[in-house]
């Protein structure tokens, strides 16, 4: 088939493209630089060619960017010379239509009916051949090229057939293996199968040890339950022997002495020897009779005490605190009377030393001074105006004397300027009158000198008189004004002690001594003041006590002395003696009221005992047939045997406190039939068989226990069903894993299979039609080639004509000759698939631009004439490719870059 | 009359899996199932439990087992309940069984002969309805047993039939061994007011009258024993239809969910999420909380896991994490499934896949082909004849087109 025209609406970057009318020649050359739109074109073609992959507008890479439908035809000329056109649309889903002679068929996604046997991705690998594919080509070992182009037929979705079939037997291998190596799966599984098989025998063996030991345990539970029945029995027998005969004998012996005793009745109440008692009860009865005379008397005595306490002594107890209270104030009545005493003398010696001190200060009588006044002095008053009146007449004395002095010192003054005002004119007229004497000069000048300074002497002496008289003036007026002074302060003094007798002298010149004998005065009257009111107090302390006690004694009409003290002990005197016949009565009453009690019980018990006496004295006549002494007697005969029966009876209950069941066990044995004959031996007899069943007993509960033990172990072992179901689910595994591993070997004896017939049946047509082409290429260089079966790395050997030793098509032949081999393999393998039907175009992408141009030119002329039988689609961006081919009759479609 | 019909508890069967702890699950399971159904008869207070055959698999009766049985029917004496038991072929009473000879208390009425037997049910010492059945003698019992049972007696009091065997036409009998099978047109002659059956595991009635039941096994033995599972509560106190009602016993349920179209799961992980949704939804139609579950899982058709899918140790890891996923049990995951690829598509291809593919046609058509392709030895043991090889080769052929496409693809095409 051969493409005669291509129109593409919208496929990818291509949009309206369209070759036109005129038909495509056999080889076109698509020119175009990188990325104009030759792979497009490419898948274009495949899909009008095979449809749409994927099927779907959203994942298809070639839908336009625009969004609008993937749109495309070609017109085919077929190798009948028919011409068909199809045109195929992406919608939302594949469309597509076939026209032919006139009418149209719809072809949806399917591939056009012409590409026969050829896959799709069969025909997306094989033809179009590409300039990475030969370069791959150089880096793979020749025998995966081989797999790849010879087993494959070059589609590189395929795994190698012999890696397949290898892997598969692996896998194979691991899971069974016919001979003993290794460990596969299958084998694991039967040694555990070997393994749960002997687990079954051991969980048949366990199961029938557990019910033989089941069936023993039966068997022995079963003797145990007989063993306890027949010692339960012999148990029974050894009760009646040990336990019930004694208890019955007991019994019996209990009822005979009763029977003895007679009438329980007539015994009743009795004592257990009435005659005794008899007499006991009448030796009682004399003595709580003396008794009753005894009380009587003790009554009297007991109320004449009682009496004996009178009116006045309960006045005495009723007052007792208040004598007590004045005899505990005794003791200090007699200190304040001494405290008195004293006290009076100290009144006297204060009031004669406040004497003393007022004659000191004071003139006239004593006893009219005002002490009132003498303490209501200000004594600070007058210590300070003492004090002013002091420092005013020393300053006073101070000024005198300075007086005195100023004035003789003034007066020696004078003199000496006296003296001076007349020795020096005398002395300055002498030597005036040498000077005149002798003519000399000098002792004129001296004699002038001394009389200048007589003259001074006289002016000064002058004035120094002037200002002494002065400064005496001075001072003795400031003299006077203290003198006033001092004046001043005593009449001060004098007026604070204003109304008070001071002697004149002490008003003339007070002193410090004023003021000390003012204060000690003072202080003497103070102390002479206290004194006296702590008398008065002790005196009217006295005078309460006494009247109190006078109170008393006429109130209690006792006779009392006059002494406080006296009086005060007479009256506690009394008190004690009211109060011992007080207590001595009331003790006398409550002895009375015992004593009372003490005569009603005498009496009640003496009633009793008399009425108890006549009536044993009555039962004992009874028993005694009217005589008393004999029928005490019987009664205590009689009562002994009772007595025996109850003591018999106490044993018996405390021994067997379960006296109760044991009759009704003697009672229900005696409706046995028991006769309780049975002896000594054969209670001997009874006793060892129990001991004996007794260990059997212990041995067969040891023996049920092992057996137990035994069973509960086994039982916890796995059962039959559970190992069973193991050996089941291995024996399961044990099929599926033969089943996979023989389907493994099938599949891999398979595709050997396949392989080495698909091989058998194509690779020597192939290999001559490859060598065919590679001798075209390479201009004869090599002409043949072979893929022999002894070669263990599957190389290809290439053959040259005339040589009889091949080389392998590995290096170091040329990277350039094995393009070349490639190539022609890749033309017999395409010319191989599509043998059988329409001729599909080939599609080659610069796949010679490493080729010398020797071997390009010889390409180029073998392609040109392949595409005479098969339509060529050559893309290239290289004029020195497209040109040729041009020259050769090639049409050459021209795509550009878009901007 | 008011009874419990129990058959096919299978004590002891053997539970086929590598899993100990599930094996002694499931056993202790079809135990409690059966104390379970004594438990509602003592509760309903019946008159009489019949147990249609198949009570305990008498090949392997541990004698655990015959105590808990013993055990069992000593619990329904002391209540006052009648036991009647018919033996099944699992359970029959030939000499040889392990079963045989088990010393059942008096009250056990054990009907072992083929020939039928009427037992009179009583309630407090008057006779409320009569029982007749007939037991299996051999572990295959070919004769129609059925057939032999008297016509109903006309006593005026209910009449029931008690037997283990197969009915033709009932569901999932084919299943089933074909032991003293008989027609629902005999069954159905014969009269009686109910015939308690044993021996198809899933529970029924059949014909359209309402008397003739299975009550189906009391708890599932294998992943084809779905749905719940238990006994019937029978009361033929009123004239008419049987009042039947069915009780779950079962403490583990089997259920199998098959998943054909899982090839939008493209990973572990959203298979697992497709499962869960698939088990949510089954489960919303039959609520069944209180049980735990087995779960099988069973994977057809085209997948991009397909080759995950073939390896056993993925699909036990699967199992693991679709049963911490459910919260079940135990699950096991079965895969029969291939790439997208599918290999008729390459049927055609000149290559040695094409090549594989037809001689695979081949392989199938031609036993000749099939006997030249067959390893030279196999694994599994056991084809004695030609014919036998042959079948077994032809069984191995099942799916291989697809396999084969799967391992000679490479990746991206094989996944496509």
């Amino acid at each position: 088939m051969r493409f005669e025209r291509i129109l593409v609406r919208r496929f990818g970057r291509l949009a309206e493209f369209d070759t036109g009318d005129e038909p495509l020649t056999d080889l076109v050359v698509v020119h175009g630089p990188n990325e104009a739109g030759k792979s497009t074109l490419f898948h274009f073609l495949v899909t009008l060619l095979y449809g749409f992959s994927p099927a779907s507008s959203n994942r298809h890479m070639y839908a336009p960017w625009s969004g609008d439908d993937i749109d495309g035809e070609g017109v085919i000329r077929l190798s009948s010379g028919e011409q068909v056109r199809v045109h195929r649309r992406l919608l939302s889903s594949p469309w597509g239509r076939l026209y032919r002679d006139g009418s149209e068929s719809d072809l949806r996604n399917g591939p056009l009916p012409w590409t026969g046997s050829v896959h799709p991705a069969v025909f997306e690998h094989v033809y179009a051949l590409r300039l990475a594919d030969l370069a791959r080509m150089q880096e793979d070992a020749w025998h995966r090229i081989q797999d790849r182009l010879l087993g494959s037929m070059g589609a590189a979705d395929l795994r190698p057939a012999r890696v397949v079939a290898a892997e598969l037997e692996e896998a194979a291998a691991r899971l069974w293996r016919p001979d003993r190596r290794a460990s596969p799966r299958a084998r694991q599984l039967l040694k555990e199968l070997g393994r749960l098989r002997q687990a079954r025998l051991d969980a048949l063996d366990r199961d029938a040890t557990m019910r033989r030991l089941a069936r023993e345990l039966g068997e022995l539970e079963s003797e145990l339950v007989v063993t306890r029945d027949e010692r339960t029995e012999l148990k029974v027998l050894i009760d009646r022997i040990t336990v019930l005969l004694p208890v019955r004998q007991h019994l019996a012996r209990i009822e005979e002495l009763e029977r003895e005793a007679g009438d329980a009745a007539e015994l009743d109440g009795l004592p257990e020897s009435p005659g005794r008692a008899l007499e006991t009860l009448e030796a009682e009865v004399s003595r709580l009779e003396e008794e009753s005379q005894a009380l009587a008397d003790r009554r009297a005595r007991l109320e004449a005490t009682a009496a004996a306490f009178t009116e006045s002594d309960a006045a005495l107890l009723e007052r007792a605190a208040a004598i007590r209270e004045l005899v505990r104030r005794s003791g200090g009545i007699r200190e304040s009377m001494a405290r008195l005493g004293s006290a009076e003398n100290e009144l006297e010696r204060l009031a004669q030393a406040c004497e003393l001190r007022s004659r000191e200060i004071f003139s006239g009588d004593w006893s009219e001074l005002d002490s009132g006044r003498i303490r209501a002095v200000p004594l600070g008053e007058l210590r300070e105006r003492v004090r002013s009146h002091r420092e005013a007449n020393e300053e006073l004395g101070r000024r005198d004397a300075n007086l005195a002095a100023m004035r003789a010192l003034a007066a020696s003054g004078a003199r000496r300027s006296a003296l001076d005002g007349r020795v020096l004119p005398v002395a300055g007229g002498a030597m005036a009158i040498a000077g005149v004497v002798t003519g000399s000069g000098v002792v004129l000048a001296v004699a002038a000198a001394v009389m200048v300074l007589a003259v001074l002497a006289l002016w000064t002496a002058r004035r120094s008189a002037v200002e002494h008289a002065a400064t005496l003036r001075q001072a003795q007026e400031a003299r006077d004004a203290v003198a006033r002074e001092a004046e001043a302060s005593r009449l001060g003094v004098a007026r604070v002690l204003e109304g008070l007798p001071v002697a004149a002298a002490l008003l003339e010149r007070p002193g410090p001594e004023l003021v000390q004998s003012v204060e000690s005065l003072g202080a003497a009257l103070a102390e002479l003041e206290a004194a006296q009111r702590q008398a008065d107090a002790l005196r009217a302390s006295i005078t309460d006590a006494e009247e109190r006690l006078s109170e008393l004694a006429a109130l209690l009409h006792v006779e009392v002395p006059g002494d406080f003290v006296a009086g005060a002990l007479g009256l506690e005197s009394a008190l004690r003696d009211a109060e011992a016949r007080g207590a001595a009565a009331k003790a006398a009453r409550d002895e009375l009221r015992e004593l009372q009690r003490a005569e009603s019980a005498s009496r009640g018990r003496h009633e009793e005992l008399g009425g108890r006496r006549d009536r044993l004295r009555d039962r004992l006549a009874g028993l005694g047939g009217g005589d008393v002494a004999r029928g005490g007697d019987v009664a205590a005969a009689r009562l002994a045997l009772r007595r025996r029966a109850a003591e018999l009876r106490d044993e018996l209950e405390r021994r067997h406190p379960d006296l109760a069941e044991l009759k009704a066990r003697i009672r229900a044995a005696e409706d046995d039939g028991e006769d309780w004959t049975r002896d000594a031996d054969a209670h001997i007899r009874a006793g060892q068989r129990v001991e004996t069943l007794d260990e059997r007993e212990r041995e067969l509960i040891v023996e049920i226990g092992d057996r137990r033990h035994a069973l509960a172990q086994l039982e916890r072992e796995h059962t039959l069903d559970h190992i069973e179901g193991a050996i089941d689910a291995v024996r399961d595994e044990l099929d599926a894993v033969s089943r996979r591993r023989d389907r493994l070997a099938l599949l891999a004896r398979l595709v050997r299979r396949a392989d080495s017939r698909f091989r058998d049946k194509n690779q020597p047509d192939l290999l001559r039609r490859a060598g065919e082409h590679l001798g075209r290429i390479t201009g004869g260089r090599y002409g043949r080639l072979e893929l022999p079966e002894e070669q263990a790395d599957g190389s290809l050997l290439l053959h040259a004509p005339g040589r009889t030793d091949p080389v392998v098509a590995a290096e170091p032949v040329s990277s350039g000759t094995r393009d070349q081999v490639y190539l022609a393999i890749r033309l017999a393998i395409i010319d191989h698939l599509d043998a059988d039907g329409e001729r599909l175009p080939l599609f080659i992408d610069e796949a010679f631009v490493n080729w010398d141009a020797a071997r390009l030119e010889r390409g180029l002329e073998l392609l040109a004439g392949l595409a005479r039988e098969r339509q060529i689609f050559l893309f290239t961006c290289h004029d020195t490719i497209a040109a040729p081919l041009q020259e050769r009759g090639a049409r050459v479609l021209r795509l550009s870059r878009p901007d | 009359m008011r009874f419990i019909h129990l058959a096919d508890v299978h004590l002891d069967t053997l539970f086929a899996s590598r899993d100990d702890r599930l094996r002694e699950a499931l056993r202790d399971a079809s135990r409690q199932a059966l104390a379970n159904a004594v438990d509602l008869a003592v509760a309903r207070d019946v008159d009489a439990v019949l147990v249609a055959g198949d009570l305990f698999d008498g090949e392997r009766l541990s004698f655990q087992t015959e105590r808990l049985l013993i055990g069992a029917a000593k619990r329904l004496a002391d209540a006052g309940i009648q036991l009647i038991y018919a033996t099944g072929n699992h359970d029959h009473s030939g000499a040889g069984h392990r079963g045989h000879g088990l010393e059942w208390p008096e009250s056990v009425m054990l009907v072992k002969g083929a020939e039928p037997q009427r037992i009179e049910v009583l309630r407090e010492g008057a006779v409320v309805g009569h029982v007749t059945a007939a037991g299996h003698e051999t572990a295959a019992e070919e004769r129609d047993l059925a057939a032999s049972f008297p016509p109903r007696a006309r006593s005026g009091l209910p009449e029931v039939a008690l037997l283990h065997a197969q009915v033709v036409g009932a569901r999932d009998a084919e299943r089933h061994d074909r032991y003293a099978a008989t027609e629902l047109r005999t069954l159905q002659l014969a009269g009686y007011d109910y015939w308690a059956l044993g021996h198809v595991h899933r529970s029924q009635r059949l014909g359209d009258r309402g008397e003739i039941w299975y009550s189906g096994n009391t708890q599932g033995t294998n992943p084809r024993d779905t749905g719940p599972k238990g006994c019937l509560l029978v009361d033929l106190s009123s004239s008419g239809t049987p009042d039947v009602r069915f009780h779950p016993l079962a403490p583990i349920r089997w259920e199998i969910l098959s998943l054909s179209d899982i090839g939008g799961a493209g990973t572990l992980s959203a298979l697992v999420a497709r499962v869960e949704r698939e088990w949510s939804e089954s489960r919303r139609s039959d609520p069944d909380p209180a049980r735990e579950w087995i779960l099988r899982l069973d994977l057809t058709g085209s997948t991009p896991l397909s080759r995950e899918l073939s390896s056993d140790a993925e699909l036990v890891q699967l199992g693991f994490e679709i049963e911490r996923v459910l919260g079940v049990l135990a699950v096991d995951v079965r895969a029969d499934v291939h790439p997208p690829a599918d290999p008729a598509t390459h049927r055609g291809r000149h290559d040695v896949l094409g090549e594989a593919l037809r001689l695979i046609e081949e392989a199938r058509a031609s036993a000749a082909v099939r006997a030249a392709l067959a390893p030279d030895e196999l694994a599994r043991s056991g084809p004695a004849d030609e014919t036998e090889l042959d079948a077994y080769l032809v069984e191995l052929l099942d799916g291989l087109d697809a396999e084969l496409a799967a391992r000679m693809l490479a990746g991206r095409e094989r996944d496509r």
